[in-house]
């Protein structure tokens, strides 16, 4: 039997961030709901959901090959090769610039200044690649695109 | 809002243009993606993480065209079109463009 229970009305906030995803808003409303969503979290967060289930309404249908593809990605044995090969595969790469690194470093031969320079450089490129990193997890509840599928 | 690659909206009549609006977006896959999406190269197939991509960036366009237009006060976009290029490899860039005008 169907559940006959109402849905709860919605909140004012949820009536905006709805509005204001469908660009329902005139440009004044507009501006203060952007300007909202600098400093309120909450409310950014909901705005992406509707952003993100227009985005997902407008895109292409289910195909018979997403269904084989999407139970191959659920298969354990899949899940555990693909586990395997990118556990090998990082700690292959990873580990010989680390060796390779540690003994350029111990290298009695290398001069200093080039020692201290090959630090600085590998140091400044992990900031950087933090930085970026960091940025994208940051930015990454706010994107709606990433569950567009083609 | 309107928006069709129709020079005009079938059964609506044009009172103004207002200009020409655009959007573009470039976006890129995490390394581990293209890691696979160049192991397809090898067993051929669509590969999904590219199509993925082309559309992610495809969507992302054409909302900031429309976003535009609407900045504009336009009530639709006529005349849309894509456009598409390489900047960077690995990475997808889309441009949408089109007339937005305002509807009587």
């Amino acid at each position: 039997m169907t559940d006959q229970t109402p849905l709860p009305e919605p909140t004012e906030d949820e009536l905006l961030a709805m509005a204001y995803a469908d660009g329902e808003l005139n440009e004044e409303a507009r501006r203060e709901a952007a300007h909202r969503m600098t400093s309120d979290d909450a409310f950014a967060l909901r705005v992406a959901h509707y952003q993100r289930l227009d985005v997902t309404a407008r895109t292409a249908a289910i195909e018979p090959q997403d269904i084989a593809h999407a139970k191959l990605e659920a298969e354990p044995t899949q899940r555990a090769v693909l586990s395997l090969g990118w556990l090998t595969l990082t700690l292959g790469v990873v580990g010989s610039y680390a060796w390779l690194f540690y003994e350029m470093i111990r290298d009695p031969e290398m001069a200093i200044p080039l020692k201290v320079l090959t630090l600085s450089a590998v140091g400044g490129f992990l900031l950087l690649f933090l930085a970026v990193l960091r940025k994208r997890l940051r930015e990454l509840p706010y994107d709606p695109y990433t569950k567009v599928q083609r | 809002m309107i928006v069709t690659t129709c020079d005009t909206v079938p059964g609506q009549e044009i009172e103004a243009a207002v200009g020409i609006c655009r959007g573009s977006a470039i976006r890129a896959r995490h390394v581990g993606k293209d890691i696979l999406a160049g192991l397809k190269n090898i067993v051929g197939g669509e590969m999904h993480e590219y199509s993925k991509l082309l559309a992610e960036t495809r969507e992302q366009a054409l909302d900031r065209m429309i976003e535009d237009a609407r900045a504009q006060g336009a009530d639709a976009v006529v005349a849309v079109r894509y456009a598409s290029t390489a900047i960077s490899q690995g990475a997808a860039e889309f441009l949408a463009y089109g007339t937005a005008v305002k509807l009587k």
